[in-house]
């Protein structure tokens, strides 16, 4: 068996640090730029201070499976960290000039190590090249909040770009006053300082720093170049994962092994909520290559050497479940949802009179939405490898979240913090799943009960089971115009479940948070947005975008149909709503100009439709053209026209490649084909075949245009796209048939139904 | 326990013969070879996929008996087949090129079936290729560049 442990054991720079010998795995060999690249420990002692950390809570731990709610001893008492301000925990010169970029975010195809290595080379005045990003190791970057929320390039994308311009103002003084010459009198390129006068006169950045910390704070002053001088921001640098993610030799959750590495299966329940009642594992405890077993209370495992050998014994094991006898369906759900006996809170928008404003509107429309739970799907499921020994603990896993990861295991095993080391490896598909701590803590769990590093991978059955998923959702909005085609009334109700992501001491209402403010763009005098708290039969999660495709859908149809009443096409219309907003109106003008938008007039079989979203500060519009089929109600979104407007944009093809994945993926593969079905707890449709991701067949065109000021912040990338892919395709297949769908996911015979029931299949 | 013998990429091995184990489970667990990867178990989504005699087959419900005897080609071994302007396969050259994997998780297999595809078909159309790779599963959404990607090799080869 190939071995990837390898023991380094160098010494530091830095005196009076204790070394320790670490075990590392080497992740990709590709221009020495993976997600970690093995060198050196670096001892906490040797580390400038990190900010520090308000007393409080780090909140509380998500659920194993088998037992909802379960909270995890320990975690949510260690004192809660922010990010560190010290330029030194992100940015390090090496002797040899090298530049290694320090971040506790992680990479999962997003682009952002690329991205970050860009924003420091154009601050630092170094080539590309020169620019190693180590990324989420607990042990060897600064802490970071997880990466999810379209929130890298936003949020840390500024506070990388700042330590950049600090090291840079740093150096430049410290070479001026090596050359003789005040900080005015000299430049940098290349990684050296140069006399203005006299271009003999350099001194390499490598030489100044040598051994030396900056000291610079990331809320510092120092000057950012003027991003029309940009030479590397805003050029499409190829992503240094890309050649070991051709080759083979990226390696992810899946792949992490060390010597001596046991297989875990862990005995799960029939359905959610069920506890464990009795378990018998004598034949499994004697079975070819098992090494160990255990129960505590509704937590049950073993492991086993070889894979084949855990899941025979698992076969084995005779287990009883109590299971809790639920009464919700996918069917019922959104019944359930509206008879709610929570008496909603007020969320986001709200202004004047709302009842006065809709009994004198000129005209009103009601639309309902339903959206199913969804799954992440990723196409590697949930798995850790973790070993406990004792005093310590080492994790490998695929992780959005790597410092949440050390601060479960370390409550889990009653650690100190720092005893416990999370290694993150690359992400097969995240998209919020990956958030989420379960593999990580019942692995760990194991870990200890047997002795053993193990490594606990889940089958495809158990990642949809076990999924924690982006909730049903249920909006009801009546809408009003007067007759000058002005939005006058908006009336919006969310029916959903809260998520209660890990470190959060609130809720966040599901389906009211992204793009659900009607007010970011459209000017409405009278506004009123409440959300009722229901019922929650399988967990919830954060999915790429959440609400967002809810929202947009309710609202842009809304949008559409009130065009409709008013005489007025669906692109003048929204062009009048939007004349105060010339963000918005580009994008909108953008999208349609190039989708060369021709309608059908409903009654073509062809049709386009537009959406328009908000979210994490980007602007999207997007046009979707459909061709709909009358005898099987099947929908074909042949392309997507999308205008994006997210301020600078730091790798162009990078993002385009986001916004394109998430419009066929999570977009139109969201609105066609996906549901979770499920009954008493239990998914029913728990395989790839039948939830029916999105394939080549079926998957849109896609064009996409930035609308770009340069001198614009930086702004989400990840999910904004997502969000006016359902409104497209649901405004377009009414440009196509006549009919407005708005039961996700569109399948056939929805379409079909509501043909039929319009008299026209 | 016995043991096969199983040639990889033109290298021979000695594996224990585990019964029932899969030809996935061998290369990733007792080879090391972990390009391959699991995305299902239940050949629903090509995460898995190897050449066997130069034909793809999804190596998680292909038995390590039926590879026996047989030539498997994994991920590792796909630049030998081929060479491209960069060192590796014109269809790795064209991947980097085009930028197309995202996640990169199921990419290995997609790149087995697209050179199993140009083994068979050097000048496919776009409608071709996506039948071809239509049992591959990308939740990243990469179809289409995947699609210009296998152009771009198949105008080079």
């Amino acid at each position: 068996m190939t071995d990837v442990m390898t023991d380094r054991n160098q010494r530091m720079d830095n005196p009076g640090v204790r070394i320790s010998r670490r075990r590392f795995v080497r992740l990709s060999g590709a221009l020495g730029a993976g997600l970690v690249v093995a060198a050196c420990s670096r001892s906490r002692a040797g580390r400038p201070a990190a900010s520090s950390s308000n007393a409080g809570n780090a909140g509380p731990a998500p659920s194993v499976t088998g037992g909802e709610g379960q909270a995890v001893p320990g975690a949510a008492t260690l004192p809660r960290r922010t990010m560190p301000t010290d330029v030194d925990a992100y940015l390090k010169i090496g002797p040899d000039g090298k530049v290694t970029l320090y971040t506790g975010k992680v990479e999962y195809g997003q682009g952002i190590q690329a991205g970050f290595a860009q924003l420091a080379a154009e601050e630092l005045d170094v080539p590309f090249e020169r620019i190693t990003v180590l990324m989420g190791d607990t042990d060897q970057t600064p802490w970071d909040r997880g990466t999810s929320g379209s929130a890298s390039t936003r949020i840390t994308g500024p506070v990388i770009r700042q330590a950049a311009a600090e090291m840079h103002q740093w150096l430049l003084e410290l070479g001026a006053a090596r050359l003789g010459r005040t900080a005015d009198q000299v430049r940098t390129e290349n990684g050296a300082v140069i006399a203005s006068d006299d271009a003999s006169k350099t001194v390499a950045y490598a030489e100044l720093a040598a051994g030396k910390a900056s000291n610079r704070s990331t809320k510092g002053s120092a000057p950012l170049k003027d991003p029309a001088k940009y030479t590397v921001v805003g050029q499409s640098t190829p992503r240094v994962d890309l050649p070991a993610k051709v080759n083979g030799q990226m390696k992810y959750g899946y792949d992490a092994t060390v010597p001596g590495i046991v297989y875990g299966k862990i005995v799960r329940p029939p359905s959610w909520g069920a506890t464990l009642e009795s378990i018998d594992f004598g034949k499994a405890r004697e079975m070819p290559g098992v090494v160990g077993v255990f129960r505590d209370r509704d937590f049950a495992g073993l492991a086993a050497k070889r894979h084949e050998q855990a899941e025979a014994a698992l076969a084995a094991v005779k287990a009883t479940w109590v299971e809790k006898d639920s009464p919700y369906t996918s069917e019922n759900i959104h019944d359930a949802l509206k008879s709610t006996k929570d008496k909603g809170k007020p969320l986001g928008a709200a202004a004047g009179d709302v009842d006065e404003a809709l009994a004198r509107a000129a005209h009103k429309v009601s639309v309902t939405v339903r959206a199913p739970y969804v799954a992440h799907a990723p196409i590697e499921p949930m798995t850790a490898l973790v070993h406990a020994q004792g005093d310590r603990a080492e994790v490998w896993t695929s992780t959005q979240v790597p410092f949440d990861c050390q601060d479960v295991v370390a409550g889990m095993l009653n650690l100190p913090r720092e005893q416990v080391v999370v290694h993150p490896l690359m992400s097969g598909g995240a998209f919020g799943r990956k958030n989420l701590t379960d593999a990580v803590i019942e692995t760990a769990r194991l870990s200890k009960a047997i002795g053993h590093p193990v490594r606990v991978q889940w089958t495809r059955g158990e990642e949809f089971q076990w999924e924690h998923a982006r909730p049903a959702i249920l909006v009801e909005l009546t809408a009003g115009s007067d007759d000058q085609g002005q939005l006058i009334a908006w009336d919006w109700a969310t029916y959903a479940t809260a998520y209660f992501p890990q470190g959060a001491s609130t809720p966040t209402p599901s389906g009211a948070d992204a793009a659900a403010n009607v007010l970011d763009y459209y000017t409405i005098p009278n506004v009123r947005s409440i959300f009722y708290q229901g019922v929650a039969p399988l967990p919830p999660q954060f999915w790429r975008a959440n609400g967002a495709p809810v929202n947009t859908l309710a609202r842009e149809s809304a949008i559409d149909e009130l065009a409709e009443l008013a005489g007025v096409d669906p692109i003048s219309y929204r062009v009048k709503l939007l004349q105060n907003q010339p963000r918005m109106l580009a994008v909108t003008r953008a999208a349609v100009e190039k989708s060369g938008w021709t309608p059908g007039k409903g009654s073509t079989g062809q049709g386009f439709g537009i959406g328009l979203a908000f979210t994490d500060g980007t602007y999207v519009a997007e046009v979707a053209r459909v061709a709909v089929d009358r005898t099987s109600g099947k929908v074909r979104v042949q392309h997507v026209d999308a205008a994006v407007d997210c301020g600078l944009v730091v790798n162009p093809t990078a993002a385009m490649r986001q916004i394109e994945g998430s419009i066929v993926m999570q977009g139109t593969s969201s609105t066609l084909n996906e549901q979770l079905t499920f009954a008493k707890g239990k998914v029913t449709n728990p395989t790839l075949r039948q939830y029916a991701p999105l394939g080549f067949l079926d998957a849109p065109s896609v064009d996409v245009a930035f609308i770009e000021d340069k001198h614009q912040p930086m702004q989400g990338i990840g999910e904004p796209a997502v969000g006016p892919v359902s409104a497209a395709i649901s405004n377009a297949i009414y440009d196509a048939v006549g009919v407005r769908m708005r039961d996700l996911p569109f399948l056939p015979d929805k379409v079909l139904a509501a043909l039929k029931a319009k008299g026209v299949a | 326990m016995s043991s096969s013998r199983l040639t990889v990429n033109g290298k021979d091995y000695t594996l224990p013969a585990v019964e029932g184990v899969t030809l996935q489970s061998s290369l990733r667990d007792d080879l090391g070879l972990t390009g391959t990867k699991f995305g299902c178990g239940m050949h629903q989504c090509g995460a898995c996929t190897v050449l066997l005699d130069g034909a793809p087959v999804r190596s998680c419900t292909t038995r390590l008996s039926d590879a026996v005897g047989k030539a498997v080609t994994t991920i590792e071994g796909l630049s030998d087949l081929a060479k491209g302007e960069s060192g590796g396969h014109p269809l790795q050259d064209a991947w980097i090129e085009q930028q197309v994997p995202q996640c990169g998780y199921c990419q290995s297999g997609q790149l087995m079936e697209a050179a199993a595809l140009l083994s068979k078909n050097p000048h496919p159309s776009d409608d071709e290729i996506r039948q071809a790779m239509e049992g591959h599963l990308c939740r990243c959404g990469t179809y289409n560049q995947i699609v210009k990607a296998i152009q771009l090799a198949a105008s080079r080869m």
